[in-house]
């Protein structure tokens, strides 16, 4: 592959990627005032997820989702 | 599964000592755009009473941190690309003691117990959730009063937890006294500020106030010799 091919290739990936994160900081939810029913606290981040389950020696239980 | 796990009345105690709990949750901006029942928001008032938006099923949760999450290692643990999927994860290693697809809550509890003794074995005990609570709370109260300059206060509030957290784990110590070198730091920085100001008049005025917040950080004797050059 030319450099300028790698180049374009990867301009193409990182503007594909801003896209994606643009569209997802665009997306609103729909706003309820339904109460939230009793739910497992979650760790704000990965990063927090990590040295609270190192101070108190627990596992982390990471539950995989989606909208599919 | 989400109901089954994460709003099960016995998996909830279970949790609050046994585990950290995460979320990885994919393409939650698809749910929000094609206003998905499930991917909706509730109102709540913030700590300094700005109104927040919340995940009304991942209720402690706003939809940047959810996706952030499911950008970061969170996400990376399900590889079978069939939801729901659970992973148990050793803090230290990062890598996975057991995965699998959907899953009970009694069933993540005996997998947790077994990783419990092992790591248990491994690492020692942990702190208990209520001390890190504790210590969370005072450090983040702590931050507040080094952010207003109000240092001495911020010392106060670590030296009570010293007393409180007696003999507790190295981590949870180590934690303190990073909020405390925080707190030192920013009192520094707030004294090199008056040190280097142009004037000497407001200086003056500046450090006059600044003296009675210094309490405990050890910079006392360095802001009176800075007040009688001034």
């Amino acid at each position: 592959m030319s450099a300028a091919l790698k180049l374009m290739a990867v301009l193409g990936f990182a503007f594909a990627l801003c896209a994606g994160r643009g569209a997802a900081q665009d997306a609103k939810p729909e706003i309820t005032d339904d109460k939230p029913k009793p739910t497992v606290e979650f760790a704000k981040t990965w990063e927090a997820a990590v040295a609270e389950a190192k101070l108190l020696n627990v596992p982390l239980v990471v539950h995989s989702h989606g909208f599919y | 599964m989400h109901s089954a796990v994460m709003q099960n009345k016995k998996y909830l105690e279970f949790a609050k000592q046994n585990t950290v709990e995460v979320l990885a949750l994919q393409r939650l901006a698809e749910g929000v755009q094609k206003k998905d029942p499930r991917a909706v928001a509730y109102k709540v008032k913030g700590a300094n009473g700005e109104e927040q938006l919340l995940m009304l099923n991942w209720p402690n949760l706003t939809l940047e941190e959810i996706e952030d999450l499911s950008r970061s290692k969170a996400g990376s643990f399900n590889k079978t690309g069939k939801i729901p999927y659970t992973s148990v994860v050793d803090p230290w290693t990062e890598k996975e003691i057991k995965g699998y697809n959907g899953g009970s809550a009694k069933g993540i509890q005996e997998d947790v117990e077994t990783a419990l003794v092992a790591l248990r074995k491994d690492h020692g005990k942990g702190v208990a959730r209520k001390d890190l609570a504790r210590v969370n709370e005072a450090t983040a109260k702590a931050q507040a009063f080094a952010t207003a300059g109000d240092f001495a206060k911020a010392i106060e509030a670590l030296n009570k937890l010293d007393t409180q957290t007696k003999g507790a784990a190295e981590l949870l110590t180590t934690k303190i006294s990073d909020a405390r070198a925080a707190v030192i730091s920013a009192a520094e920085a707030a004294l090199a500020a008056i040190e280097s100001a142009t004037d000497p008049v407001k200086a003056k005025k500046d450090l006059l106030a600044l003296s009675d917040r210094l309490r405990g950080t050890g910079l006392e004797t360095k802001a009176k010799e800075l007040l009688l050059k001034l």
